[in-house]
């Protein structure tokens, strides 16, 4: 190497220098996070007094209040959001596990015509798609799905298929061929083979597109916004931007609660599957 | 047997069936759309390029006189990095003169904004996108190193970072509008009254600025966990051969990280700007949506479709797919020469 420098500073003094740098970023990604934290014990009065002091008697009751149907802000409570939250992303991921892993085995250990291009065109859809959010209105005002449920879980679904395939076919391609011939020689069916042999070994990866398909929905914004119409439906990023200009002037605390409670399902999540999640959805990013 | 021979089509039905009528058909519906004068109630009249014409000389869109002279600052400033390049004897020209370009165009644009110059939406995405990689990457490779160093706490260190990409693009916009910018009980008028610093109410005042705080605040944790795994592929005794050589740790990221993650790092970079296309969330809720004046790609996009203008929307789509694509292009080509 040239013009080679020994280093000048003592292993100490970098590590310090090291430490200050990670704990001073660690901090600026968690104060904002701390002072909606905060915030979310205090009443009105305490927050516009002085919003970066400790609260002086925590007003745990925001939390119930955030989720009330029954308070002024009714028809835009975060208990109802919730709800519809749930609904949405239990059905997609309940679709996205029946049908991906079913195609991406076919992709990845059947033989038949058409294959390769059939993967590819799944893989396609990972460098197009975006901003076809007009015509996919235009198609559920076809379908008459607007202001449904339908109007997101099936776009969701279909969004999920490149990358959820993608996975489960690098991880079928791995298994096996012994495990085939076994299955054969036992006499099972195709989908017997798939279902009871195949699908048990590719659990692990399964459970990835699963856990990362629950991130991507529950916070999905744009699509909500252009399709549900009735507040009783609205899902949570949707319903909050309603429940914060309702609840944040007579009721801040309420505010920070039910943003901090949008949030909690997902950082709970995160705390128990956290190197799982980081490799999924580093992986996703790069890939799309 | 027919049915042996059917079976794995069967297999792959149902995922091909909602693949094609909910993913393929409207991406394709786009094209189409962007041709006609369409409202809610359907098309109205073939305008055929109509609509793109319109985009072209739309100020909402773009001002070509602004990238004029950004791109101008940006010639210079590829001419530069290349100069200092010769003068160090270095042979790396077509790297410094893309680098110099990025910035210049960076330059212009910023100061074309700042001194009052019309900006259109295109013109934002870009800004957002260009300086996210000249900020949330060099920070987020040097956490990444320091992260690598068996450094005690890595692992906590790198779980807070990735936090922000847990939480919902609606809370985390809501979280700043209020904590951080709002002009009553945010963070920043407190901080700063401290100091004497004026009231200001950022959203309105400095919108791009404040909109690129926050992002590059949640999409840092993203690069560091993505720099980090692939750090793991660099074997250990590359490392160690550095600490032979009594490299320090900005040569060690520059002579050792850098070549080894020129891939990701590329990669990366278009992320930073190919993202920027998609971003829409953020912007939409910090700027107050519709009715904000402050317009990236997409949420003009959005906004022309509430105002009832479907087949301009759809041809603001079109042409914000050809430009990325026309990044992934350039990327392709970066990758294969340079990797």
């Amino acid at each position: 190497m040239r013009n080679k420098k020994p280093s000048t500073l003592s292993r100490r003094t970098k590590r310090t220098i090291s430490y200050i740098f990670l704990i001073s970023f660690s901090l600026a990604i968690l104060i904002p996070l701390g002072l909606l934290f905060m915030n979310s014990l205090k009443t009105s009065t305490e927050v516009y007094d002085d919003p970066l002091a400790l609260p002086q008697d925590p007003q745990w009751s925001n939390y119930p209040e955030a989720l009330n149907p029954e308070a002024d802000w009714g028809e835009f409570s975060i208990g109802t959001g919730f709800k519809n939250s749930v609904i949405v992303v239990s059905t997609t991921v309940t679709i996205v596990a029946l049908i991906a892993p079913m195609a991406a085995y076919s992709l990845a250990r059947l033989e038949f015509r058409g294959r390769k291009f059939i993967f590819y065109f799944f893989m396609a859809g990972m460098f197009v798609g975006g901003p076809a959010i007009v015509a996919m209105l235009h198609l559920m005002m076809t379908l008459g799905l607007v202001n449904t449920h339908w109007a997101l879980i099936f776009p969701y679904v279909a969004g999920a298929m490149p990358f959820s395939i993608l996975l489960m076919w690098t991880y079928f391609g791995a298994i096996p061929r012994a495990l085939d011939d076994s299955a054969k020689v036992d006499g099972l069916s195709p989908f017997q083979t798939y279902w009871k042999v195949m699908l048990p070994q590719a659990f692990p990866a399964l459970f990835t597109i699963v856990i990362l398909q629950i991130i991507w929905i529950w916070s999905e914004f744009l699509l909500a916004l252009i399709m549900l119409q009735d507040p009783g439906l609205f899902t949570l990023p949707l319903m909050l931007t309603r429940f914060s200009a309702t609840t944040v002037e007579m009721h801040f605390g309420v505010f920070a609660a039910g943003v901090f409670l949008s949030a909690l399902p997902l950082i709970i999540m995160y705390l128990i599957f956290s190197e799982r999640i980081k490799r999924g959805m580093s992986m996703e990013f790069v890939k799309g | 047997m027919p049915e042996k021979k059917l079976t794995p089509y069967l297999f792959l039905l149902p995922a091909l069936a909602f693949f094609i009528i909910f993913f393929i058909y409207p991406n394709i519906d786009v094209f189409h759309i962007s041709l006609y004068r369409w409202t809610e109630m359907g098309p109205e009249a073939f305008v055929g390029f109509g609509n793109f014409g319109r985009l072209f000389v739309d100020p909402a869109f773009w001002s070509w006189q602004l990238w004029f002279t950004s791109i101008l600052w940006g010639v210079a400033g590829s001419l530069l990095g290349m100069a200092v390049l010769l003068i160090k004897g270095k042979r790396e020209l077509i790297k410094g003169g893309t680098v110099g370009f990025l910035i210049g165009l960076m330059v212009g644009l910023f100061i074309g904004g700042l001194i009052g110059r019309p900006m259109g939406a295109l013109e934002r995405t870009f800004i957002i996108g260009i300086q996210s990689i000249f900020i949330q990457i060099p920070i987020a490779l040097v956490i990444a190193v320091l992260l690598h160093g068996k450094i005690k706490g890595a692992r906590t260190f790198s779980i807070i970072a990735f936090l922000p990409m847990m939480i919902s693009l609606a809370a985390l916009a809501l979280t700043w509008q209020y904590m951080i910018y709002d002009l009553n009980v945010g963070a920043l008028n407190r901080v700063l009254g401290f100091v004497g610093v004026a009231q200001t109410n950022w959203l309105m005042d400095a919108p791009l600025l404040s909109v690129i705080l926050t992002t590059n605040w949640i999409y840092i944790g993203l690069y560091v966990v993505i720099f980090t795994s692939a750090m793991k592929s660099i074997p250990s005794s590359v490392f160690d051969s550095a600490k032979v050589d009594g490299l320090s740790g900005f040569q060690t990221i520059r002579r050792v990280v850098v070549p080894h993650l020129k891939k990701v790092i590329v990669l990366a970079s278009i992320m930073c700007i190919s993202g920027t296309f998609k971003a829409f969330d953020l912007l939409w809720i910090l700027t107050g949506g519709p009715g904000s004046e402050v317009h990236i790609t997409s949420t003009l996009l959005v906004t022309e479709m509430l105002r009832d203008h479907w087949g301009y929307a759809c041809t603001i789509g079109v042409a914000c797919f050809f430009i990325c694509l026309f990044i992934v292009i350039i990327q392709l080509r970066a990758m294969r020469i340079k990797v």
